[in-house]
């Protein structure tokens, strides 16, 4: 058993890396015909497909504690990189390259794996020159989104999230419509800008975690500990949280920042703004959720307001502005803003149930939305427009086209028993239980005030989609001349090689519409030991006396007890003795704890609330 | 005839035989030079016959150098003179580090002069002996530490190099290129040898470890303290003149721009690299001898003065680079900015605070078999660009990805690498510097870090400029076409460039592991005090 | 009267040197140059033989390296005056200030 452990440990790395060597193989002669080339490209991303399901499967077989070190995370690899031994004089630097997966990634994971091959075939018709490149450029981006998700270092999940701008730049500078020169820089001046704060606040964050443990890391669940025992000041929490804010932000995109988004999404390729709005979004949305979350948990208490409200404005903004907009290409990109306000707004709820719908929401809008863009690539290809004014009454002409758009469009705006539903309703759910202490956590930030506004969004939301749907599909027909364009081998509705990518999108909406239970619980598990693991103590709280400590705990009386694990330094780095504290569930829920020990330790941090029955004793 | 030798009484005391083999890398390039001269009597001038005696050499000379670097790992030798005390020259760790770099590098250029001028070029002997000859002397100033082996091989490694830059006798660009070089590197090389006549009477010796302390002495008494400044200012211009570092730089994009592409690769790298070695060696040396408290204060206007020059090195380079409008004058000034990164990692072993110049030097050496990478790969592009289009204008580039993207993409990750931008290797040498400077934790360090990240980000404008003008401009040009040999080194080179960002650990300990006992070396064989001691120059006044 | 000593020579030198760096400075001519260089060589020279003389009995370095010195000078010589026939050829000039193609 060990031994396969083992093994598995090179399956992320294999994951991550097998569209390069996909890439590799692509550009190795004999050069096939763009046909060949095609064919090939599919053919590697679907072994990538097949191995990140191995993947699902081996993460769903292994118990968490089986993979020794983190707790929680599986198949993690890890391989020092960039460290260095110190010495009296100079700090040890230990930054490695770490992988590993949780709950909520492994469901992301999947999300890009399956988006690339349906991109990919998506793309056959669609482009017509230089396709080597192109579909390396693909892959090559998947590598950077891949390997996000799978980041447990902070400067290899940097890494990574910088590479997938260059992919991205070339697609849509090269491939894009008449104004892609100017969408691709603004695209990569907005991100470039932005994470270069975030690789400021990256540093400051390894220097502050230095002057806490003795050596320089940046590995996250490092961080998140000394995050989450507050050893990380409210006001340097609050300066380092905008600077990763400023980096995210940009990507998911919060209000004031979002202008690149429409123009990058208009001028994209379709399978371009498939990747965009199905993966690449949600890396801003990943980013505040797996680090900023956890590491900055005061202050992303005390922003919280401002996020929810710029969400907010985002949500009804973008709405308003989808309305009016005429290319239905760049509609569908507002709501994209819309959307990922939603999931703002569930992510800083900082509620299980909120996170939950947050991350659900991210799926599915990584699949109807990305499903919508599909549809419109294929509707342009063969009418060469994406005016509303130029098209009408498809329906009749296309029945099949006219079904997926009707379909993706109602998961869009979340008709129950379709997936988007589960995600706006547990965000909704989240953000007005915010500021209860339903789920032991400390009231959240957010109220019942915030959830009126966002349901208005989803109002709004209704009424644009649909009425794009009945503009393009139903009334008189009204297409320009000479269309459909056959040209190309297509055929006036949706050929089969169409329909057969978007069924799945389709199966999979109705399949977490209707049964969402695995990833809610998958998310909920990693939600509650990562995001916002339960009873935090901030050591901030733990009065310096000599021999016993008090550490007063937050937590509803009448649950099941909790084991405390404080882990005890004395004084000296590598020594750890770990003491496990039990909160008796009949003591009342003010009362600090206390316990004794002897006179030189000293508590670095305080960690790692898990449910265990036990006896009301210390070890 | 060698056992004969390590008999006969001149030579008692001394393993002829094993310090031969030490030295034999060079000396098999010596061999070759020997060979390449003969072959156009026996086998006739052809430049593909030629290139391959050259290879083979290269080839031998490698496995050598792997064998000697094997036997030096536990520490190296300060030989093959009869006075061990002040030895001329001396091979360890580093200086063969050093050498398999040129050798690689060298079998590149070697590999691109085949490919570009095989065809066209008559005079491949002459070229092959001076490519040789200036490999020979960058071997050499990497190992020794003695101011006559000093000028000696710096002079060796600058001869063949100006007339390389002319070799092209009908180019108008190259003659005045070659007449630049020749007068600044005449000038900097005669102010250095005075330099080194100073200090030869400062100290009375030749060996560096002996001047290093008499240098320190007079520093720290303010005894002789002019005339120490001006020698070892002498003794600097020389090597800063190699390394093409602020003032010393003005004919560097001259150089560069006038020479042929595979001589301008060949300089770009090799020759400022070696400078940038024998600087290292002589700072290791000359802070091994401080051990006085008040010369320890000494160290820290030297660190300054070292870091200073980095700094403005490495802007000078970044914001001449800006407008230039030529691809090898662009990269002669980015090769600029590149030398002042490097000399960075030098202000860091002579740093006081610095105990562990290990650091430093490993980062040095790094960022050394990086950056032979990158401009190994960029300038072989621009090298098939030239080939083919006859300008090395940026507007040839312009759709380069679209005319031949088996050698856009790998310029652009040689470019990328450049800037420093992950996940390439130029960003690997840039970290191990940065992390040894911020582990200074002075005021020196945080400038320098400070210096380099914002020159980081001036040298991203002018290296995407090119990334830009291949890929989103096109104006319709034709395809291109290009040796398909060129196009696997250039792949090769990028590659290389994205193995070594993973594999960043590995490279840091190779590297580790070469500098490791040369601190030991320079000490423990070469810092004897001299069987004669010095004489101040007053006391011998008649 | 005093005796000739070792800072005789050495002031000798330094004046040598300096005529080199003040001809390096002001000519235009590349052969100019190259002659000031040669006369900072020569300083050099001075110096090294003369510090052989007067620091005791038994030194050979100093020599050793005025010897390597003019072997050295008259490699240069030879090769600065090789480049200088060529860009003559293609110049029509050796004034330094004449080769200004290359610039920027």
């Amino acid at each position: 058993m060990d031994v396969f452990i083992a093994e598995q440990s090179w399956l992320l790395t294999a994951i991550i890396f097998s569209p390069l060597a996909g890439v590799m193989l692509l550009w190795l002669p004999p050069y096939g015909d763009a046909r060949g080339v095609r064919r090939s490209a599919m053919l590697y991303s679907l072994v990538t497909l097949g191995l990140t399901i191995y993947a699902l499967y081996a993460f769903q077989q292994s118990a968490p504690q089986v993979s020794a070190g983190s707790p929680g995370f599986q198949l993690e690899q890890r391989a020092s990189w960039l460290s260095l031994p110190g010495d009296d004089f100079k700090p040890a630097i230990d930054i490695s390259y770490h992988v590993g997966i949780d709950g909520i990634s492994i469901w992301l994971l999947v999300l890009t794996a399956m988006l690339m091959p349906l991109c990919i075939w998506g793309s056959f018709s669609a482009i017509r020159n230089r396709e080597r490149e192109y579909y390396s450029l693909l892959l090559l981006l998947q590598v950077g989104m891949l390997g996000v998700f799978c980041s447990m270092d902070l400067l290899l999940f940097y890494v990574f999230f910088e590479f997938t701008l260059i992919p991205l730049y070339f697609l849509i500078g090269i491939w894009g419509g008449p104004d892609r020169r100017r969408a691709a820089n603004k695209f990569f001046i907005f991100t470039l800008s932005g994470s270069v704060l975030t690789l400021a606040g990256i540093l400051y964050l390894a220097y502050y975690a230095y002057t806490d443990l003795g050596y320089i890391t940046l590995n996250i669940q490092k961080l998140t500990e000394l995050g989450q025992t507050g050893f990380i000041s409210p006001g340097v929490q609050w300066w380092l949280f905008l600077a990763f804010a400023a980096g995210f932000a940009i990507k998911v995109p919060l209000f004031p920042v979002h202008t690149w988004l429409p123009l990058a999404h208009t001028e994209a390729p379709t399978a371009g703004s498939v990747i965009l709005a199905g993966v690449l979004l949600k890396l801003g949305t990943y980013g505040f959720c797996r680090l900023s979350l956890p590491i900055f948990p005061a202050a992303s208490r005390e922003l919280a307001p401002v996020i929810a409200t710029l969400a907010i404005i985002g949500i009804i903004y973008a709405a308003l502005a989808a309305w009016v907009q005429r290319d239905v290409k760049k509609l569908v990109a507002y709501s994209s803003v819309s959307h990922l306000g939603f999931c703002m707004l569930g992510l800083f709820s900082m509620k299980v149930a909120g996170v939950n719908g947050a991350v659900i929401y991210m799926i599915n809008h990584g699949l109807s939305t990305g499903a919508l863009f599909l549809v419109i690539g294929f509707m342009y290809e063969r009418y060469h427009t994406r005016s509303i004014d130029d098209i009408g009454g498809l329906a009749k002409k296309m029945p099949w086209m006219a079904f997926f758009l009707v379909f993706f469009t109602l998961s869009s705006i979340g008709l129950p028993g379709l997936n988007g539903f589960v995600g706006e309703f547990l965000v909704l759910l989240g953000t007005a239980i915010s500021a209860g202490t339903s789920d032991m956590r400390p009231a959240g930030p957010l109220g019942f005030g915030y959830v009126i506004p966002a349901a208005l969004g989803i109002i709004l939301g209704a009424v644009y989609m649909l009425w794009m749907c009945q503009h393009v599909l139903f009334g008189p027909l009204k297409e320009p001349p000479n269309t459909p364009d056959t040209s190309t081998g297509l055929t006036t509705d949706l050929n089969k090689r169409e329909i057969s990518i978007l069924v799945p999108l389709a199966l999979a909406c109705v399949c977490i519409g209707v049964y969402p239970k695995p990833l809610l619980n998958s998310f909920q598990v990693a939600i509650e030991q990562h995001i916002l693991p339960l009873g935090t103590v901030y050591a901030t709280d733990i009065e310096p006396s000599r021999g016993r400590y008090e550490i007063p705990i937050h937590r509803e009386p009448a649950r099941t007890q909790h084991v405390k694990h404080a882990r005890i330094i004395n004084n000296l780095p590598d020594v750890d003795s770990s003491a496990k504290i039990v909160v008796d569930t009949q003591r009342p829920t003010d009362a600090p704890y206390s316990f004794p020990m002897s006179q030189d330790t000293v508590i670095t941090s305080a960690f790692d609330l898990v449910k265990t029955p036990g006896a009301d004793h210390i070890e | 005839m060698t056992m004969w030798l390590a008999q006969s009484n001149a030579w008692a005391g001394i393993d002829v035989t094993r310090h031969l083999f030490l030295f034999s890398p060079m000396l098999t390039l010596v061999c070759t030079m020997l060979a390449v001269v003969a072959c156009p009597i026996i086998v006739g001038r052809s430049a593909k016959t030629i290139g391959a005696v050259v290879v083979m050499g290269i080839i031998a000379s490698f496995i050598l150098a792997v064998r000697v670097a094997g036997e030096v790992a536990g520490g190296g030798i300060s030989g093959l003179s009869t006075q061990p005390a002040s030895g001329m020259l001396l091979v360890d760790n580093l200086s063969i580090a050093f050498q398999l770099i040129l050798l690689i590098f060298m079998g590149g250029v070697t590999y691109l002069w085949w490919m570009g001028s095989s065809d066209s070029e008559e005079n491949a002997p002459e070229f092959f002996i001076l490519l040789l000859g200036s490999a020979v002397g960058m071997g050499l100033m990497v190992s020794t530490s003695n101011l006559l082996m000093i000028a000696l091989a710096i002079e060796t490694a600058s001869l063949p190099s100006y007339a390389m830059v002319g070799f092209d006798k009908r180019d108008r660009r190259g003659a005045e290129a070659s007449l630049k070089y020749l007068i600044f590197g005449a000038i900097s090389a005669a102010i250095m040898l005075y330099g080194i006549s100073l200090l030869y009477g400062l100290s009375g010796s030749l060996s560096v470890a002996i001047v290093a302390q008499h240098c320190i002495q007079s520093l720290a008494s303010g005894h002789n303290l002019v005339i120490t400044l001006v020698a070892l200012m002498c003794l600097l211009s020389g090597i800063a003149f190699k390394i093409s570092a602020f003032p010393f730089h003005f004919w560097c994009p001259d150089a560069f721009e006038g020479a042929k592409i595979e001589v301008t690769a060949w300089l770009s790298v090799a020759s400022k690299s070696a400078a940038l070695i024998l600087l290292a060696r002589l700072a290791m040396v000359f802070c091994a001898g401080v051990s006085a408290p008040e010369a320890i204060g000494m160290l820290s206007p030297l660190a300054w003065g070292i870091g200073i020059m980095a700094a403005i090195t490495c802007t000078l380079g970044n914001f001449a680079a800006y407008k230039q409008t030529s691809a090898k004058r662009l990269l002669a000034y980015s090769s600029i900015a590149h030398a002042g990164y490097m000399l960075m990692a030098i202000a860091v072993f002579v740093h006081p605070h610095s105990d562990h110049g290990q650091e430093g030097m490993s980062a040095l050496l790094t960022y050394i078999a990086i950056y032979m990478f990158m401009n190994l790969g960029a300038f072989g592009v621009v090298a098939m660009v030239v080939w083919d289009t006859g300008s090395d204008n940026l507007a040839s580039f312009t759709g380069l990805l679209r005319r031949a993207p088996l050698l856009a993409v790998p310029m652009i990750i040689c470019l990328m690498s450049l800037v420093g931008l992950p996940p390439f290797a130029g960003f690997i040498g840039k970290w191990w510097i940065l992390v040894a400077l911020g582990r200074l934790n002075d005021s020196l360090g945080w400038f320098l870090v400070i210096t380099a990240v914002v020159n980081t980000l001036i040298s991203l404008y002018y290296y995407m400029r090119i990334v830009v003008q291949m890929s989103l401009r096109d104006d319709g040009q034709p395809a291109l076409s290009f040796p398909l040999g060129g196009m696997a080194l250039v792949n090769i080179c990028a590659i290389a460039l994205f193995a070594m960002f993973g594999f960043a650990q590995p490279l840091k300990t190779t590297s580790e592991q070469f500098t490791r006992n040369i601190f030991d070396t320079t000490m423990a064989k070469t810092v004897v005090v001299d069987a004669a001691p010095a004489q101040p120059i007053e006391s011998v006044q008649r | 009267m005093e005796h000739i000593g070792l800072t005789h020579y050495l002031v000798v030198a330094a004046v040598l040197f300096c005529c080199g760096i003040f001809t390096m400075t002001t000519k235009r001519n590349a052969i100019g140059i190259l002659i000031g260089v040669e006369l900072v060589l020569n300083s050099t020279g001075i110096n090294l033989v003369a510090f052989d003389r007067y620091m005791g009995p038994g030194r050979l370095d100093g020599q050793v390296v005025a010897i390597f010195l003019i072997v050295l000078a008259a490699a240069e010589t030879a090769l600065a005056v090789g480049i200088c026939i060529n860009v003559y050829k293609n110049l029509s000039t050796v004034d330094v200030d004449a080769a200004s193609q290359l610039r920027g």
